[in-house]
């Protein structure tokens, strides 16, 4: 895949103030259960730099006040999910979840929508325990690179699940009734407090044709699955 | 190359836009389509050596881009649409749906027209199997890796084999996939030396910058079998003149290099293919000192442009490439 970027730099202390917040507009457009994605504060801080900060969990902390002013902007526009794209969890071997959790608690406290920390571009099995641990209501799981039997071996009572079913990795379209089966044996060995599918990641990475076939059999999947 | 700090470009030139307009006209005949492309192929080339160039090629004016165009001759892919590579650039991405395998030198046209036309030493630039794998989808082989290596084993090492076969003594195996994923170092090693197994020819791998600074790379490169990398380090540079560390921060890890034991060429990018301005000769001057200071040997240095320059004008392109030529005239006198 491929992933250039261009990495910003944070020179200046203004951002954490909540000037660059983006107000939605979106809130008309959208039908109920709006969910937003944005990036987990330990992930962009991983994807960019600072000048200003030289330690990285200053750097951190000071990116979650600045997400936490936009997600409070989006949750006032009436999104009720906030899907945080956390794909440096999965991919570094090392992530110091004291620093990942201290964020999180500024981006979750007090705040009236769910937050779904997603994961993906690698595997987690082995820090499936400390994502329990995170102040936020649920996970999510790319089931290609983190398998689903790790994800099994836990209990989910107290979290969301979301089980990233649909590859955005290729262009095969899933069959829909063996993801039905698989979420929901998934659900049944953990027990999660709620249910949701989705694709591993974004979407962009597919053309748009193969993305939109996928959305359709997400749908067919999420009609599918059982209740838990 | 007996001269010190040999010159080259990496690939990549902007395309004519009289020679683009004219390929892509349906009322055009397909002899004047040659004709037009020869004549751009033959614009490159001359312009190149006019300048001063040591190691020349076509600005790979025929091809399309470098993943597209070899995928179009490749069995086993599948072109699925158009996907973001970054900002809004788009690439059209292709689908493994079975087994790869060479067909066709797609590449022969190509080298025999600049093999005609030019007196200089020419550098082949072939796409490596490594950014072929991790630019397409896969959706036949078990892995990444075995895909990587089918790729390399089946249609890199063909190619280049029948490349060397029709007189190229240089090829460039082009990779910059390579360092966004530091994790698959070890598969990146194993593919390039798959790819060039049993072949005599002189290798050389470019590689892109990427967020590492190469520190990934780097203890890889004495188990690569390459001569020679191509890199980046003006995009990172400061434009001021010197030598000393802080002034030339782009150039440090080459120290890197040198520590993991790696004793061969580096082509040190010398000129930002990202920005319009010129660096100075007095610029590229120090840098191309630092360097050869930096690895302990002057020979070992050889001087381009840090990527393609497709992206820029080609005013600018061959600007840059003058000053490149002049910068390294000024470097060799300072080393006399």
């Amino acid at each position: 895949m491929n992933t250039f970027y261009r990495v910003l730099s944070f020179d200046g202390s203004a951002f954490t103030d909540g000037g660059n917040t983006v107000k939605s507009n979106l809130d008309s457009s959208l039908p109920k259960n709006k969910t937003v994605a944005i990036p987990e504060p330990f992930t962009f801080a991983e994807l960019h730099t600072s000048n200003e900060f030289k330690r990285k969990e200053d750097f951190v902390i000071n990116l979650a006040k600045m997400l936490r002013a936009e997600i409070d902007s989006l949750v006032e526009s009436g999104f009720e999910v906030i899907q945080l794209l956390s794909p440096s969890i999965a991919y570094n071997k090392e992530v110091d979840f004291g620093v990942v959790s201290d964020a999180l608690k500024i981006i979750t406290d007090g705040l009236k929508a769910k937050t779904i920390l997603h994961t993906y571009f690698g595997d987690v099995s082995t820090k499936i325990e400390s994502l329990l641990d995170l102040p936020v209501s649920g996970l999510g799981f790319d089931i290609t690179t983190t398998p689903a039997s790790s994800i099994k071996k836990h209990s989910f009572s107290d979290k969301i699940l979301t089980v990233g079913v649909i590859n955005s990795f290729n262009t095969a379209i899933e069959k829909p009734q063996e993801c039905i089966n698989q979420v929901d044996e998934i659900n049944a060995k953990t027990n999660p407090k709620e249910s949701y599918v989705s694709n591993n990641f974004d979407l962009e990475y597919v053309p748009k044709e193969f993305a939109m076939n996928k959305i359709s059999v997400l749908g067919e999947i999420a009609r599918g699955t059982k209740d838990v | 190359m007996s001269k010190l700090f040999p010159t080259q470009e990496i690939g990549s030139i902007k395309k004519p836009a009289d020679m683009l307009k004219k390929v892509k006209d349906p009322n055009v005949s397909d002899e004047e389509k040659i004709k037009v492309r020869n004549d751009a192929a033959l614009l490159n080339i001359k312009t190149l050596e006019d300048i001063g160039l040591d190691i020349v090629y076509d600005g790979e004016v025929r091809r399309v881009e470098m993943y597209e165009e070899p995928v179009r001759y490749v069995d086993g892919f599948e072109f699925a649409g158009r996907v973001r590579s970054w900002d809004n650039k788009y690439y059209k991405k292709a689908r493994v749906v079975g087994p790869v395998a060479f067909k066709q030198n797609f590449h022969a046209e190509e080298f025999n027209f600049v093999k005609d036309n030019s007196n200089r030493e020419l550098k082949v630039p072939v796409t490596g199997a490594y950014t072929l794998a991790d630019w397409s989808y896969d959706e036949h082989y078990k892995s990444k890796d075995e895909l990587i290596l089918a790729l390399a084993r089946n249609v890199v090492r063909p190619l280049v084999k029948d490349l060397v076969g029709l007189g190229a003594k240089i090829i460039q195996i082009d990779e910059p996939a390579a360092t966004t994923h530091p994790a698959e170092m070890d598969i990146f090693r194993e593919s390039i030396n798959e790819s060039v197994k049993g072949i005599d020819a002189k290798f050389v791998v470019h590689a892109c910058f990427s967020g590492n600074d190469y520190k990934a790379l780097a203890p890889q490169m004495p188990e690569i079998k390459a001569e020679q990398y191509t890199l980046e380090f003006a995009n990172r540079d400061t434009w001021n003149e010197g030598v000393d560390d802080d002034t030339r921060k782009g150039f440090q890890v080459l120290k890197l290099f040198k520590e993991y034991g790696f004793e061969g060429e580096i082509g040190i990018g010398v000129s930002d293919v990202h920005v319009n301005e010129i660096e100075s000769p007095e610029l590229i001057r120090d840098r191309i000192l630092y360097a050869a200071k930096a690895l302990d040997d002057p020979t070992k240095v050889y001087v381009n442009p840090d990527c393609g320059l497709r992206t820029r004008s080609r005013e600018v392109s061959f600007d840059k490439i003058r000053s490149i030529v002049k910068g390294a005239e000024l470097a060799r006198k300072e080393i006399k």
